[in-house]
């Protein structure tokens, strides 16, 4: 560490480097290291893998629409079925929802989006990475607001990791789903949203949303679902399906207990919460909101 | 390694564990979190394999994931509730390091006694202040690959170093070191 002296600039910085120079070298525990070793190179770590990872394991697959069934053979039902599968096909891509973009993204850190690390400044970087489907986690002391123009806007707070969701399409088909692995997510819905049904599955609870603003906080003893606006049905995630779902008005939460519990009761949305959402909802609405008087600003 | 063929991913195992763990527990504190992170590190990096581009080194891939898995980790319940303090029966290390040295049952008292303080030391730091010490330190970093690690600028990675270096150093002198 000689050559770093240029750094020192005081006894107690020197003091400090001396003493960390001389601490000993951690050693994994050996039994610790072989089964790891084991478990990696035979890729039972993807079964067996973490607390976590077994969590990560129970999540639903985001859903995409089934196959349509094949017309009858002869040329005619031939040209008849290629027609169709252009409709089909031009519909489905007018269908599509607003892409996701990055709308604002504060703090420090590094963001890993299917693995691959991107620094939380480089927001072309993320723009180009954050697709549905990609799997994101947010690192402590930042976040990420994600926006589909009119449709849905997302806040990712430090600490989230979910799978990118498709955005709702425009005419048919207007399902979307989410799953949240952990950490805490703010929605708020734009004037294109209603009609679409968000649903959002975090290792405990099932939430449905028809055009609302919420949070969903998915914690290591359960799932707290804060509605500032709207209404949310809430309820435990049994078999991958919402059950015993119940509304949640505005400015109230409910939380879903990772144990077999019955969820709380209707209790009033904490201040910060709300203020948190308020801002989030006043923050989106430049890109969310069709009567919206005002240019794009970044953030 | 894309491929996660079986002697493909020992070898990199083999080159980067200690590493990792090294990283992870100092990052930490605490042997059992630091089993905990490294197991999650390398879950990260096996399901990450096929994105792993060949002609890069992956030392500052593997150093992110890492870093990452223990921010996750200061910000859970296990990590606060185990922060209070670090053992001196947990120092992994300090066994092996002492006979070495050749000291007296005085001499070894005093050594593990400067360990267990010089590691509250690097505890008591705010995590982001230790996360710039422990980059800059024991992974041999420079400052712009923090900075490009963390987003931070680098003058933000400098100043950090300094106060981590600053307020270690002011311990240390308090605790007669």
């Amino acid at each position: 560490m000689s050559e770093r002296m240029e750094d020192v600039r005081n006894g107690d910085e020197e003091r400090a480097r001396r003493a960390l120079a001389d601490l000993p070298e951690p050693r994994a525990d050996a039994a610790f290291r072989a089964r790891l070793k084991e478990d990696f190179v035979s890729g039972a770590i993807e079964v067996r893998g973490t607390r976590e990872a077994r969590e990560r394991a129970r999540r639903p697959v985001v859903r995409f629409p089934s196959a349509g069934r094949r017309g009858p053979a002869g040329i005619w039902a031939a040209v008849a079925v290629a027609a169709a599968a252009s409709f089909v096909l031009l519909a489905g891509t007018l269908n599509q929802g607003h892409r996701w973009w990055v709308a604002g993204a504060r703090g420090d850190g590094v963001v890993l989006v299917n693995g691959q690390p991107i620094t939380i400044a480089d927001r072309t970087a993320l723009d180009r990475a954050i697709v549905p489907g990609a799997e994101i986690e947010i690192p402590a002391g930042a976040e990420i607001d994600l926006c589909s123009d009119g449709i849905l806007g997302m806040q990712l707070t430090d600490g989230a990791d979910l799978t990118v969701p498709p955005t709702p399409h425009r005419w048919f088909d207007r399902r979307s789903e989410l799953h949240i692995r952990k950490g805490e997510v703010r929605f708020t819905t734009g004037s294109q949203f209603p009609g679409s049904h968000l649903q959002i599955h975090t290792p405990d609870a099932a939430v449905e949303i028809v055009g609302t603003t919420f949070a969903v906080i998915a914690q290591t003893n359960g799932t707290c679902v804060c509605v500032l606006e709207g209404v949310a049905k809430v309820g435990r995630l049994v078999n991958e399906k919402g059950a015993d779902m119940e509304p949640i008005p505005g400015g109230h939460l409910r939380f879903v207990y990772r144990d077999a519990r019955t969820p709380s009761a209707l209790d009033d949305m904490r201040p910060w919460e709300r203020g948190l959402l308020a801002q989030f909802r006043e923050s989106m609405k430049p890109w969310l909101m069709a009567d919206y008087k005002g240019g794009k600003d970044d953030d | 390694m894309r491929r996660r063929d079986p002697k493909a991913l020992e070898e990199f195992f083999e080159a980067f564990f200690d590493r990792v763990f090294r990283l992870v527990y100092r990052l930490l504190g605490d042997r059992t979190l630091a089993e905990d992170a490294a197991q999650e590190v390398f879950l990260k990096i096996h399901r990450g394999a096929h994105l792993l581009d060949p002609k890069r080194d992956p030392g500052p891939w593997v150093t992110a994931i890492a870093t990452n898995v223990c921010r996750d980790f200061w910000r859970s319940g296990a990590y606060r509730m185990s922060h209070v303090a670090v053992p001196l029966d947990d120092t992994p290390g300090l066994k092996e390091s002492l006979p070495s040295r050749g000291l007296n049952p005085e001499g070894e008292a005093i050594a593990s006694e400067r360990t267990r303080i010089v590691r509250e030391a690097i505890l008591m730091l705010r995590e982001p202040l230790r996360e710039v010490l422990i980059l800059r330190e024991y992974e041999g970093l420079e400052y712009e690959e923090i900075a490009a690690m963390t987003g931070l600028n680098e003058a933000a990675v400098r100043k950090r170093y300094s106060r981590a270096l600053g307020e270690m150093g002011k311990f240390l002198k308090k605790a007669g070191l």
